[in-house]
Formats: C-alpha cells, sequence, structure tokens
C-alpha cells in the first residue's frame, strides 16, 4: 500500500442500496440515530434531486426524483453516516486518516443499522474515493500529460486550449459484476497560481443481489484495493512527489 | 412517501403529491425581470424515489463532488471567490446553504444584467457561531433600483433559512465594477 504524506483525498464515501424486500419505514432513521447520536450528534436532512428538463417554444417541463437523506454528522462534522430509504451512505471528509480508520467507521454504521433492521439483501455498494489534485502552474497552464496517465485527449485538428473538461471511463471487473466509473474533470483551486483537478474513482456493485449481504464487508476490502490500484494508474511520478511519498 | 417532504429547501414539490403533474402558467409580475412576448407553461411531475433498479447510472453521493459542481458553476459565471479558504470550508460545513448560495446567484443575473459583478465571501468568520456566507453584488452605476432588486431576490429565498444551519446573506458594499 502507497501512502501519501500529503493524501489528495477529500472525501471518501461508502453507500449500501438495500433490496425492495428490506422492511424499511419512516422511523428508521430516527432507530438509527439513537444507536449512533453519541458519536454522531449532529442531524441534519439533505434531499437529492435528480430534476429532469424538456423545453420547446412554449412549454417547460421538469420531472423531479427526490430521495431524502437524514444527515448524522460528528461533533468535527467531517464524518458522516446518512439514511434514507433503504440507503446507508458513509462520508468522510479531509482530513482522510486511513483505510483502517474509514473501513472501522462502515464497519460500525453497517453493523448498528443490521441489529435493528433485517437486511434482506443488497442492490448496490458503491465505494467512491474524491481527490482533489491541486498543481502549480507554468507561465499558467498545467501539463497533463506530464501529471497524469488518465486524461483528456485534443487530436491536433482540435483547440488545444480549454475552458472545462470531463474525461471518464467506466471499468468493468469481476466478470461485469462490478463496475468502476473514474472521472477527471477540471476543478477550483484553493491556493494561488494553481491549477486544480478533481479525480472520481468509484466502484460499485453494478448487479443487484450479486453477493449475499454477509459478504459486504469483503467486497469492500476487495474494492479498496481495486481504487488504490486504479487511482496509482491514473497519476505519473511528478504527482506522486507533490503528494509526498512516504519512503518504504 | 409524500409526508417525508417537511422543508421549505423542497418549495418546488411541497404540496404536490406523487406523481402528480402540475401544470402553471410563468407570471412575471415583477418590473426587474423581462417579459416574456408569449406565454410560458411550466409542467412539474412529482416523483419520490425509494429505489432504482439498475444502479449502473448511479453514483455514490457525494459531499464534496456537490461542492466542487456549485463552486465549478460560480467560477462559470464569472463570481470571484474572496479568501477562498474560508469559503471553501464554510460550504463544506454548510452544503445547504452552498446550494442555495448557487440559486441566488443565477436568480442576480436576471435582476441585474451580466455587467454586474459578484462576490462571495465570508464574514465573522472568527467565530464560527456567527459566521455567514455572503454575496456581494457590484454594478458600475448605484441608484435607488439596485437595494431594490436585492430585497426582492431576498424575499426569495429568506424563509428557506428558517430549516438550514448557517446562514446566507445577498448584499452590496456600493462600490463600482470596473
Amino acid at each position: 500500500m502507497v501512502k501519501y504524506n500529503n493524501t489528495p483525498i477529500i472525501e471518501a464515501v461508502c453507500e449500501f442500496r438495500f433490496s425492495s424486500d428490506t422492511n424499511w419505514d419512516l422511523t428508521t432513521p430516527g432507530i438509527m440515530y439513537g444507536e449512533i447520536h453519541e458519536e454522531f450528534p449532529h442531524i441534519e436532512q439533505h434531499a437529492l434531486q435528480d430534476i429532469n428538463l424538456l423545453q420547446d417554444a412554449s412549454v417547460k417541463g421538469t420531472r423531479i426524483n427526490t430521495t431524502i437523506l437524514a444527515r448524522f454528522l460528528s461533533e468535527d462534522k467531517k464524518k458522516l453516516i446518512q439514511v434514507g430509504p433503504r440507503i446507508l451512505s458513509i462520508n468522510r471528509l479531509k482530513p482522510y486518516h486511513s483505510w483502517s480508520d474509514f473501513k472501522s467507521q462502515i464497519n460500525y454504521a453497517f453493523q448498528k443499522l443490521n441489529e435493528r433492521v433485517e437486511l434482506k439483501g443488497v442492490q448496490r455498494i458503491g465505494l467512491r474515493y474524491v481527490n482533489k489534485i491541486e498543481i502549480p502552474t507554468e507561465q499558467g497552464k498545467v501539463d497533463l500529460e506530464k501529471y497524469f496517465d488518465f486524461r483528456p485527449f485534443c487530436g491536433p485538428n482540435l483547440p488545444q486550449s480549454h475552458a472545462n473538461f470531463i474525461a471518464g471511463c467506466l471499468f468493468t471487473y469481476s466478470d461485469e459484476r462490478d463496475r468502476c466509473q473514474v472521472q477527471l474533470t477540471d476543478a477550483t483551486p484553493e491556493i494561488e497560481n494553481a491549477l486544480a483537478f478533481l479525480l472520481s474513482i468509484d466502484y460499485f456493485l453494478a448487479k443487484p443481489q450479486s453477493i449475499p449481504i454477509t459478504q459486504s464487508m469483503d467486497w469492500i476490502e476487495e474494492a479498496h484495493g481495486v481504487v488504490e490500484n486504479l487511482f496509482e494508474g491514473c497519476i505519473l511520478p511528478p504527482l506522486r512527489e507533490i503528494f509526498c511519498k512516504e519512503e518504504e | 412517501m409524500a409526508s417525508l417532504v417537511s422543508r421549505p429547501v423542497l418549495d418546488v414539490v411541497l404540496g404536490e403529491e406523487e406523481g402528480s403533474l402540475v401544470v402553471s402558467e410563468i407570471k412575471s409580475h415583477d418590473s426587474y425581470l423581462s417579459k416574456p412576448s408569449t406565454p410560458r407553461y411550466e409542467i412539474r411531475e412529482v416523483a419520490f424515489l425509494e429505489q432504482e433498479n439498475d444502479p449502473t447510472g448511479e453514483e455514490s453521493v457525494s459531499v464534496s463532488v456537490l461542492i466542487e459542481d456549485i463552486l465549478r458553476h460560480f467560477r462559470t459565471l464569472g463570481v470571484k471567490i474572496v479568501s477562498s479558504s474560508v469559503v471553501f470550508e464554510y460550504l463544506y460545513h454548510y452544503p445547504e446553504i452552498a446550494k442555495l448560495s448557487r440559486d441566488v446567484s443565477n436568480l442576480v443575473y436576471q435582476y441585474f444584467d451580466f455587467k454586474a459583478q459578484l462576490l462571495l465571501d465570508v464574514r465573522d468568520y472568527n467565530d464560527p457561531d456567527s459566521a455567514y456566507l455572503t454575496l456581494c453584488v457590484r454594478v458600475p452605476v448605484y441608484d435607488d433600483s439596485v437595494m431594490e432588486r436585492i430585497e426582492k431576490i431576498r424575499e426569495g429565498y429568506y424563509h428557506l433559512l428558517n430549516e438550514m444551519t448557517g446562514w446566507f446573506l445577498l448584499t452590496t458594499d456600493y462600490i463600482p465594477t470596473r
């Protein structure tokens, strides 16, 4: 395992979506809060909205899909457990300390829910790492080829300067049971004279209920290994220097 | 499921049943907004999702990606972020305020034109309990209508703040844009 002193991870997310035969009602978030309120004392509510727009000359149409999540936060608001309709999401915002630390947070939330709700099956599990990478500019520019092995490519007949970009790929694993979405986009820099990039790696179970619920934590361990390898595959040595790779 | 919706932040769907189709004419009684020559209608279909059958099109919900998307939106609009590390910290702490400030920034450009300059900052950041996010509007020339327009926009969002943690203020410092 490669360790970086200056890790670019700004968020790690582990999200479970349970199968529709899992009994779930309006009291479930409250029951969960009763179990975890000592470590996660703050409560917020968050609406996930997926808005689709349809437009013609005289009619504007909108379809709004809404999911409400109860969000429980630790005292410093850096650790989150979110509970929605058959959804359990565990988030760790920066500073991200270690995989073992985050895994124990996942295990804690999963076990607490499992003690109070009979979880029948898992529709989807996702393990996502979001990295924000800031690179000092040279004459106002950053040469992506120097830092990334995963990047957008614009041929010689295309403009070579762009305001924004998104480069993405969906990789398949374990006979297409799992998939991993890797996406590199531009981002907003926090330091002066730098450009910023967001590298998101989201490994997920693509075939619903293809693993028993009892194997969820094993699946997550395996997913973490893939995410780590993909991250290393996306970056080049000059970035490792920026992240201050620890000597082995 | 409709009873789950209890936040004004979801004003757009409040009082509407799941699956309902709502058609309404878009009316503008506001003299500061431009009037379309033909009537425009809005259709809203309200759906509360419990479970998607196909997980391949979804992604694991990330707070940071939401905030970074909002920051990208500000960048596209040319909003200047003053003392960026403090603003970033605030937005990560209060994602609902971040979404609100994004929506308000869009409104500002409807009430003012693109000559308006927007600055995002955090005031009183030394005291975490009283710190709040500000979006400051600057225009080339100030008259009475500037504050009237700001008040109109504030009327549209102030009630939403009651249900949120954190605070957000649209304001001006009366400095002319250069």
